[in-house]
């Protein structure tokens, strides 16, 4: 009662045999801890399984995350006609942004109306977009290499259009109310008419070209990344 | 892909597509024409306005000063400076700025031809410069200018 036991501890009564049971009985248990704690359940086995095939068209990550699964024809098809897609897109933008800006001055001729910011992260997008797909296209990363390639190439551009578009719908859906709300006369072409000239657009566009930077910069993060040499 | 990205970079850099050709004064600044950074040919830019808003005016050809104006009153309250400056609004800046030098050089302080002999004292024509007539002509109405108006709006004393 005060701190003693009646019994005296019996060391000899206890079994070698009986040790070794609860040790193992012991594991077990620990194992079925672990498997309860770390291990995969059966649907979250099937559920990898089911991402390893999925296709994937804006997802460069996942196209680096699972590059060890061989990428079907079909899906390097579709690909191959996103990633033209995409292309288009981009170099028809660029090229509009381009001509759209060029002005015409009696006596000159027609003059470009980009000024030096546009100019400089354009040229600095078009370069490291160009030595990054010339990355990826350099470096050999899995056996089944060309559609690989062809995959995160789509992957990345894809990236860049949807991302862009979510940024131009972004903006409008800011601005435009805004501006109905200040001059609710005009219409719509006369309120996109701020983004081309003047002060707030100038503003604006330094935070426009610094989010489309991160924006391609991101898309090709995994570019000519997991070498295998 | 090569190529399509170096077909960009070409129309980026391309000179501006100068079909037409520089008032014969202005043939000097050629050179100017053909540069396309304003980051380092701000000030030919400029000058190129200048000269070209001189002859327009010599020539009573339109000269849309109101735009021009409004490009100076833009780039004065930038925040980005230079870095939101384009090759057609350094040459615009240039006009407006050669538009009010010239109207000040020619008129300022010259006598105001009347046709009436009845007064003996001579008129003078006091004209002004500087961000002052940049505001007077942004924020005047018509669009297009000759000689005679740019001297009324700016100058007193007629």
């Amino acid at each position: 009662m005060n701190g003693e036991s009646t019994y005296k501890p019996n060391f000899t009564a206890v079994d070698a045999e009986q040790i070794s049971e609860s040790k193992v009985e012991l594991k077990k248990n620990k194992k079925l801890n672990e498997n309860t704690d770390f291990a995969f359940s059966p649907s979250e086995v099937s559920l990898i399984q089911n991402k390893r095939h999925k296709l994937r068209i804006f997802d460069p990550e996942g196209i680096y995350t699972f590059k060890h699964i061989e990428i079907g024809y079909f899906q390097s098809f579709i690909h191959t006609i996103s990633l033209l897609i995409s292309l288009f897109l981009i170099i028809g933008f660029y090229y509009l942004v381009i001509t759209g800006a060029q002005q015409f001055i009696t006596g000159i001729g027609r003059v470009s109306d980009l000024n030096v910011l546009d100019k400089l992260c354009m040229a600095f997008i078009a370069l490291y977009g160009f030595f990054k797909i010339k990355k990826i296209f350099n470096t050999k990363v899995t056996n089944f290499d060309k559609r690989y390639q062809i995959a995160l190439c789509a992957n990345s551009l894809n990236r860049i259009v949807l991302n862009y578009l979510k940024l131009i719908f972004f903006f409008l859906a800011i601005v435009l109310p805004i501006r109905q709300v200040q001059y609710p006369e005009k219409t719509v072409s006369a309120a996109l008419n701020i983004f081309e000239n003047g002060v707030f657009a100038d503003s604006v566009s330094i935070i426009t070209w610094f989010i489309s930077i991160i924006i391609v910069v991101k898309a090709f993060t995994y570019c000519g990344k997991g070498e295998v040499k | 892909m090569k190529y399509l990205i170096g077909l960009i970079l070409c129309s980026m850099l391309q000179v501006c597509l100068a079909k037409e050709s520089l008032p014969k004064d202005c043939s000097h600044l050629q050179n100017a024409t053909e540069a396309d950074f304003v980051l380092f040919s701000k000030k030919e830019f400029i000058e190129l306005g200048e000269c070209l808003a001189v002859s327009f005016i010599k020539k009573s050809v339109p000269l849309n000063v109101i735009e021009s104006c409004s490009e100076v009153d833009e780039d004065r309250r930038n925040i980005l400076g230079i870095f939101s400056l384009s090759k057609f609004e350094a040459i615009l800046i240039g006009q407006c700025v050669g538009a009010i030098n010239y109207i000040y050089q020619h008129y300022d302080n010259e006598p105001v031809s009347t046709y009436s002999y009845r007064s003996r004292q001579t008129k003078r024509y006091q004209c002004i410069r500087g961000l002052q007539a940049v505001d007077i002509l942004r924020k005047s109405t018509a669009k297009s200018y000759s000689r005679t108006k740019l001297r009324d709006l700016l100058c007193s004393g007629g």
